[in-house]
């Protein structure tokens, strides 16, 4: 029963999915625009237009990546300072639900400007990212345990042993999950960033065979960025997975 | 006063970073203005703002609603019956964790340019986290309330309208907050690639045409429409989550 309802009906709605797939674009049933499964993977095979994917994923991967790694950095500095000068802390948590609600394509204008068309899909996959990381940091630190925190004080340990002892370590487990989290942002960010006039990569192919109607690479870009997506989210569980049940141990 | 300046100095400071920018740097003002030219330009020219504003907030809206209702119906239905709940689990899998912002081209080219495929956009994209959300409610049902209904001898039907969809209320708010900023950027990246009028297209517009105060105007306007609606629906998730939370 259990196992029915675990691996047996998804693996029937995931044969629905692609089989529907197949039948409907074959069929032309939601009009030209909607391909079939076969004519989207004949693209992977075609050499000129699988080039263009390889060129332009590794483009979008070196923006997200770099924004990601940007964000990532900016975002655990920020909240470590803001944890240790709490003074700081009222603003910078009201900035972090401000930017949170903010809608990416909105900073478009404001980056273009200020980082430029080419920097502008790392600038605007950072941004997110960094107020993901400062969210997930913050709460981190904060929640170290609050008897160990006394057991510390009480053995003369200074606010820095403090630091590094308990709270950072405290703090990982919520830090690796802000960055599960992140890495769909920095793609998004990345990819709409494109969308602003950058020379290389999947949002600006994705733009033009939209306009210049190219259907079946179309779908195939999009399903190119969501597998990088996925990837990277699968990569960043395991390690969460990993490091909790290290971290578990000691935490009692 | 102590607690606003407290509040807002990084806001300030960005602001007053961007002031001195401009000032030192004295560029044409086709390459970049001061914050005061765009504050002047929302302040003097309110008509130009006034009607994309509200295309953007009714299709935000509409669209959300809409999404919302079709994610808890789905969500019920899979509550109702298990198999629904199996074949559906690979499509919510996927798509909550795609980037569905990237998706909004396939759709315009599916349904066509036009204000429909915009709604449909944002209905389509704010039905993935009522769903999700919806679902993950339901199943977590205080164990022993559960009991008590079955040991009554209560119907599927009764279980549900008496406990399933009272405790699956905070998973609700929840997905209405994480839908609104969802609409409202959904509506925005919609009106940008299509140009079917609302902010978006306002601010793809002026951006060609150089008249750069009038675009970050734009840009400054579905920041605070983005912002406005979340922390409403935050209020809305934090007001019923004390109430049904207090109970159990």
């Amino acid at each position: 029963m259990k196992l029915r309802g675990r691996l047996l009906y998804p693996a029937i709605g995931c044969v629905l999915m692609l089989g529907g797939w197949e039948v409907i674009g074959r069929a032309g049933l939601l009009g030209r625009t909607f391909p079939s499964l076969t004519e989207v993977l004949r693209v992977y095979a075609d050499g000129p237009r699988a080039a263009l994917l390889v060129r332009s994923s590794t483009a979008t991967l070196g923006s997200a990546a770099t924004g990601y790694a940007v964000g990532l950095c900016l975002g655990a500095a920020v909240a470590l300072l803001a944890h240790l000068v709490p003074l700081l802390r009222g603003g910078l948590d009201r900035l972090a639900v401000l930017v949170n609600a903010l809608p990416v394509i909105a900073l478009g204008p404001v980056l273009i400007i200020t980082a430029g068309r080419e920097s502008t899909p790392a600038a605007l996959a950072a941004v997110p990212v960094f107020f993901l990381l400062y969210t997930s940091t913050g709460v981190g630190l904060r929640g170290a345990s609050r008897r160990l925190e006394l057991v510390l004080t009480t053995l003369g340990a200074g606010r820095w042993q403090r630091l590094t002892k308990l709270e950072a370590i405290a703090a990982v487990p919520s830090v690796l999950s802000g960055m599960k989290i992140a890495a769909s942002s920095a793609m998004i960010g990345a990819i709409v960033g494109e969308w602003f006039g950058a020379p290389s990569g999947l949002g600006v192919v994705v733009l033009n065979s939209m306009q210049n109607f190219q259907i079946p690479l179309l779908w195939a870009t999009v399903i190119v960025i969501a597998a990088m997506t996925l990837s990277g989210y699968g990569l960043l569980t395991l390690i969460e997975q990993a490091v909790r049940r290290r971290i578990g141990e000691c935490d009692g | 006063m102590r607690r606003l300046i407290f509040d807002l100095w990084p806001i300030v400071l960005l602001l007053l970073l961007w002031q001195l920018w401009v000032s030192t740097a004295g560029y044409s003002s086709i390459v970049l203005v001061p914050p005061g030219a765009v504050l002047s330009d929302l302040l003097h020219f309110p008509g130009a703002y006034l009607s994309p504003a509200l295309h953007t907030l009714a299709f935000a809206l509409a669209g959300l609603a809409v999404g919302m209702a079709l994610g808890l119906s789905l969500a019920l239905a899979a509550w109702l019956c298990e198999v629904l709940a199996g074949i559906t689990t690979p499509f919510a899998l996927l798509l909550s964790s795609t980037p569905v912002v990237c998706l909004i081209p396939v759709i315009v080219r599916l349904f066509g340019y036009g204000s429909r495929t915009e709604l449909m956009a944002i209905a389509l994209m704010t039905f993935f986290p009522s769903f999700v959300y919806c679902k993950a409610g339901l199943r977590q049902l205080p164990a022993r309330s559960a009991d008590v209904l079955m040991v009554l001898r209560a119907s599927r039907w009764q279980t549900l309208r008496l406990l399933a969809v009272p405790a699956a209320l905070p998973s609700l708010t929840t997905a209405l907050r994480v839908g609104a900023t969802y609409s409202v950027l959904v509506a925005l990246v919609a009106e940008y690639l299509m140009q079917t009028g609302g902010l978006g297209t306002l601010f793809a517009v002026t951006m060609q045409q150089f008249q750069l105060a009038r675009a970050l105007g734009a840009s400054a306007l579905a920041m605070a429409l983005s912002v406005a609606l979340f922390e409403a629906t935050r209020a809305i998730e934090e007001r019923v989550s004390r109430v049904y939370r207090a109970g159990s």
